[in-house]
């Protein structure tokens, strides 16, 4: 019995020891990960913006009203058509329809009847609330404001079957309402001309053939045979600012401004990653490695001396310094005066009215006078990537090259910006049409182009140093308007 | 004796971190789990499978010399997963011989490339114009490896690539019938236009482009695939049913380890990943919240991988499995409660009639009207919808039934009432695949008026000239948990 006792007592010490080491590994261990997540909390992402004085809501119903209001007469007068119908089926994705016209599901018509207002009309199968009680299309048509017209969503239930498929539905009625409209040209949304460049593989095409079909039995051949591609209206749609779109994009600047100067406060060198904080860092890297970080392996580097940290949607710079330094050294302050000199040229040149076809013309003029050599293709993505050397050859090792890519950008009534290629694009990437479409007025656009500057004071055996940026912007018939005051000098982060 | 506790802490702190760790790596993996390269095996064979045994018949049985099936990424195809690529202009031309054909033009996938299903593989050759540069020519393929990235541009766009090299392919071949995949006649249910199982087809853009390439003489020669595709999905291989029996397991696995975490008083119903519905002993449901108790009734709902929406990393496409199992959460007693035992006990009276009178060689509608006359005939109340009719005969209980054919297809042939009348005038093919979905409705005036008991059953099945034959064994009994 007193064995028993010991031995019971004798498991008894190592176990409170235990207990006691679990307890105390347990606290370090949960001080540790509390701390540690404080930590990461404390840096803040530059995708983390919130735009919270921003009621995105509204704003996007402000702009598709103006959209509808201004845009929606002028596109349709531009290009002769008297009806838009604009087919959508949860099964083929379609975000223009999801976000500008506000539901993934329905036959939209906009028709010109005379008046200075479009009639603008939502018909066809447009899902409603399931059976279960789910309504997952939302309610942004009916909370738009924006339509005349608006037939009942349906209520998903299948019912007890019969003769009758979905088909026989999709366009029930619409003939009646062409018909009392009687338009001359109808657009609808497939393609004719409009392709995306060669290598784009994840084209939303519009209309399936079989809701043509369907389509034109429905509207009899006298109706049928006045369908054209809407592909020009579409763009122009897309491509055309309002007031108030440009004024939130200025609001929005203004937030994202604040935060990103946050952002790069935040940045402790030698601690901070690029991911952590959002931002992208040029480094002179080895030959074949993306002075970005876009090579595999390269994606997630922690910020050091030397570096130039970028948020380059909003054109913002920083250079961190080097223990010892107090300022950038030469090749970086050459770097950064030759940005500030291309941004200018590209800012004086950039006009509403002119076609990128006009524009390649005046930049090719202008940046040979200005020493530095307009290319087509950009340096960087030469394969094998990254290999500057091989292509410098044969060229002035004075000079800079520059590839200009200022492509669309949209935000209308979505809920994001996002980049759009459907339009106008300055520079030499996408379709030859591309070029010959004239940049609207208030055009918003990114000021994208990378540059590889000679660098002399170079320690590795590239020759260039990589600068991109991709600075959202306007175009008016003055040239470029930045959405906030462009940046005169870099940040520097100690 | 410092020294030795020391080391006794040391070695015990990392048996039991090393145990931590072991087990972080071990948990979540089941016998059944299957690898992507495992997954992608399965569904190799069954493309090979497919193409040796079903192509040829489902061609000539709709006179159809060749098959033109369009994919692009931007207009999601539920046939993607079966022929291996979400893009690309798939070719199937029967030549007289035994083999069909299979040709692949514009950009697939590397799957395509690597299956070693397809007899030819043409991919455009982009040219590249280049100021600065020799202009040089690269596959698509060599583009995308080489970082996807875009190009210089041209005269030319995507679209002009789109059909290259076909109108010269199909020339050669001489059709006489080119089906294409749009659809005319089989229009999907009402209400129904989610891609799971099937969309629309090519887009008009395409169809055009498609015209263009191939001139007017071959233009003329297209109708819609329709009928060859919903027969094609429709008849299942045997490496088909080997993984439906994997998935099945799968799913039975989950069940066992499910019913075994509950317990009563703790566990909250939306604590379980497949979680269907819960009543308890008075009848009432519970919600997310509910605490699972003695007495409860709980159905749990398992698919592919949970519940029954399928994961977008799904690498089965529209193969899939959804099945339904109860268990009872027993107060101390060894059986089930009485009513709980009749409404079992007349699910398996159900599902006897259907494993009798499924057959292959009849129309779903044939079969479905036996079906109804033999629930009657068996003391029961065949309901069209799926909703309890609280007028009829408190004595009986009622019967919807919705068999519709397995993941791939468009619920066709369908033993049932919903769908349109097509789906019900197809022919139940030999080993076809379908599920007994149906349902149970008890009466239960005893938890108050119009109230029921209801179990719905969603088992995999196949159709053979004698009747029905499983692949996976159907729930037998409702779990018991104590």
């Amino acid at each position: 019995m007193k064995k028993k006792h010991k031995v019971l007592l004798g498991l008894r010490t190592p176990l409170l020891g235990f207990l006691a080491l679990f307890l105390v590994l347990g606290f370090f261990t949960l001080f540790q990960t509390t701390a540690q997540a404080q930590e990461e909390d404390a840096i803040s992402s530059v995708y983390d913006i919130k735009y919270e004085d921003i009621n995105m809501k509204e704003w996007n119903k402000r702009i598709r009203q103006e959209e509808f209001d201004r845009i929606l007469p002028q596109v349709m007068r531009e290009h002769n058509v008297d009806m838009w119908i604009h087919v959508m089926r949860i099964a083929n994705p379609d975000p223009f329809g999801a976000e500008e016209l506000g539901s993934t599901s329905g036959v939209f018509v906009f028709t010109d009847r005379g008046d200075k207002r479009i009639e603008r009309a939502v018909l066809g199968r447009r899902w409603g609330a399931s059976h279960r009680g789910r309504r997952e299309q939302g309610n942004l048509v009916e909370e738009s404001g924006a339509y005349d017209i608006i037939y009942d969503p349906i209520r998903i239930q299948e019912p007890v079957g019969g003769p009758m498929s979905e088909y026989d539905y999709r366009f029930k009625g619409l003939k009646e309402f062409v018909e009392a409209r009687d338009p001359k040209r109808i657009a609808v949304n497939f393609k004719h001309d409009l392709g995306p460049w060669v290598t784009y593989n994840r084209e939303n095409d519009g209309i399936s053939h079989t809701d043509y079909l369907l389509l034109t039995e429905e509207l009899g051949i006298k109706y049928a045979s006045r369908l054209v591609s809407s592909e020009y209206v579409m763009m122009d749609y897309i491509v055309k600012t309002v007031p108030s779109e440009i004024k939130l994009l200025k609001k929005m600047r203004k937030a994202e401004i604040e935060h990103i100067k946050k952002v790069f406060a935040q940045i402790v060198p030698g601690k901070t990653t690029d991911l952590e904080a959002g931002v992208t860092v040029f480094r002179r890297r080895s030959t074949g490695v993306s002075q970005r970080g876009r090579t595999k392996g390269y994606e997630k580097a922690v910020i050091q001396g030397g570096d130039i940290v970028t948020a380059e949607c909003q054109g913002m710079y920083a250079y961190v310094l080097r223990k010892g330094e107090t300022e950038p050294p030469p090749d970086i302050k050459k770097l950064w005066a030759e940005y500030l000199k291309i941004d200018k040229i590209l800012a004086d040149t950039i006009k509403s009215g002119l076609t990128p076809r006009e524009l390649q013309k005046i930049h090719k003029r202008k940046f040979e006078e200005q020493g530095v050599i307009l290319r087509d293709n950009q340096l960087h993505m030469v394969n094998p990537k990254n290999d500057f050397p091989v292509y410098a050859a044969g060229f002035d090792p004075e000079k800079t090259h520059l590839s200009i890519d200022a492509h669309g950008m949209e935000k209308g009534a979505h809920a994001r910006k996002d980049e759009n290629y459907f339009g106008p694009r300055i520079g030499s990437l996408g379709p030859d049409w591309s070029k010959n479409i004239p940049l609207p007025l208030n055009h918003h656009f990114v000021l994208e182009y990378f540059f590889y500057m000679p660098s002399p004071f170079s320690e590795d055996k590239d020759q260039y140093l990589f600068w991109w940026d991709h600075e959202e912007a306007i175009a008016t018939p003055n040239g470029v308007e930045y959405l906030s005051s462009p940046q005169k000098e870099l940040y520097l982060i100690h | 004796m410092l020294i030795r506790k020391f080391l006794f802490y040391t070695l015990f702190l990392c048996l039991f971190l090393s145990f931590c760790s072991s087990e972080k790596v071990e948990s979540g993996s089941t016998d059944t789990a299957m690898t992507k390269a495992e997954a992608q095996e399965i569904m190799n064979q069954i493309r090979k499978d497919k193409f040796d045994l079903i192509l040829p018949q489902v061609m000539r049985e709709h006179n159809i010399d060749m098959w033109i099936q369009v994919m692009r990424k931007g207009n999601p195809d539920p046939v993607s997963a079966n022929l291996g690529s979400t893009s690309g202009v798939f070719i199937f031309t029967d030549r007289g011989e035994e083999r069909i054909e299979r040709a692949v033009f514009d950009h697939s996938s590397d799957l395509v490339r690597e299956c070693g299903a397809y007899d030819i593989i043409a991919e455009p050759e982009i040219k590249i114009p280049l100021t600065d540069y020799p202009e040089c020519r690269i596959p698509l393929r060599e583009l995308y490896r080489a970082g996807g990235t875009e190009w210089p541009g041209g005269p030319k766009t995507e679209l002009d690539f789109r059909f290259k090299a076909v109108g010269e392919f199909v020339a050669k071949r001489d059709p006489q019938r080119i089906a294409l995949n749009y659809l005319e006649d089989l229009g999907s249910p009402i209400f129904y236009e989610f891609p799971r199982l099937r969309s629309d087809g090519i887009s008009y853009t395409d169809y055009k482009l498609l015209v263009k390439a191939l001139g007017t003489k071959y233009a003329k020669r297209i109708v819609s695939a329709e009928y060859l595709i919903t027969d094609y999905l429709v008849r299942p291989v045997k490496s088909e049913l080997v993984l439906f029996k994997k998935m099945r397991k799968l799913i039975e696995e989950s069940f066992k380890r499910q019913f075994a975490e509950i317990v009563p008083g703790v566990t909250k119903f939306s604590d379980l990943e497949g979680s269907r519905s819960i009543v308890d002993k008075n009848g009432n449901r519970g919600r997310d919240d509910y605490v699972l108790q003695k007495g409860d009734l709980i159905c749990l709902q398992g698919g592919c991988q949970s519940g029954c929406y399928l994961d977008p990393e799904w690498k089965f496409g529209n193969l899939y499995e959804v099945a339904f199992e109860y268990g009872y959460l027993s107060e101390g007693d060894t059986e089930l409660p009485p009513k709980l035992k009749k409404a079992w006990a007349d699910a398996l009276k159900v599902r006897k009639i259907i494993e009798d009178n499924v057959k292959a060689g009849r129309t779903a509608g044939e079969t479905f009207e036996i079906l109804k006359r033999k629930i009657e005939e068996a003391g029961f109340i065949y309901v069209n919808r799926q909703i309890y009719n609280k007028d009829l005969d408190l004595e009986k209980t009622q019967v919807p039934l919705d068999m519709h054919a397995a993941g791939a297809g468009i619920y066709a042939p369908r033993i049932g009432p919903l769908g349109p009348d097509w789906q019900r005038d197809m022919i139940l093919p030999l080993n076809h695949h379908f599920y007994l979905e149906y349902w149970v409705y008890v009466p239960m005036p005893e938890w108050g008026e119009g109230k029921y008991l209801s179990l719905q059953f969603h088992d995999g099945a196949i159709a053979t000239e004698s009747g029905v034959e499983y692949f996976y064994p159907p729930p037998l009994e409702i779990h018991l948990i104590k």
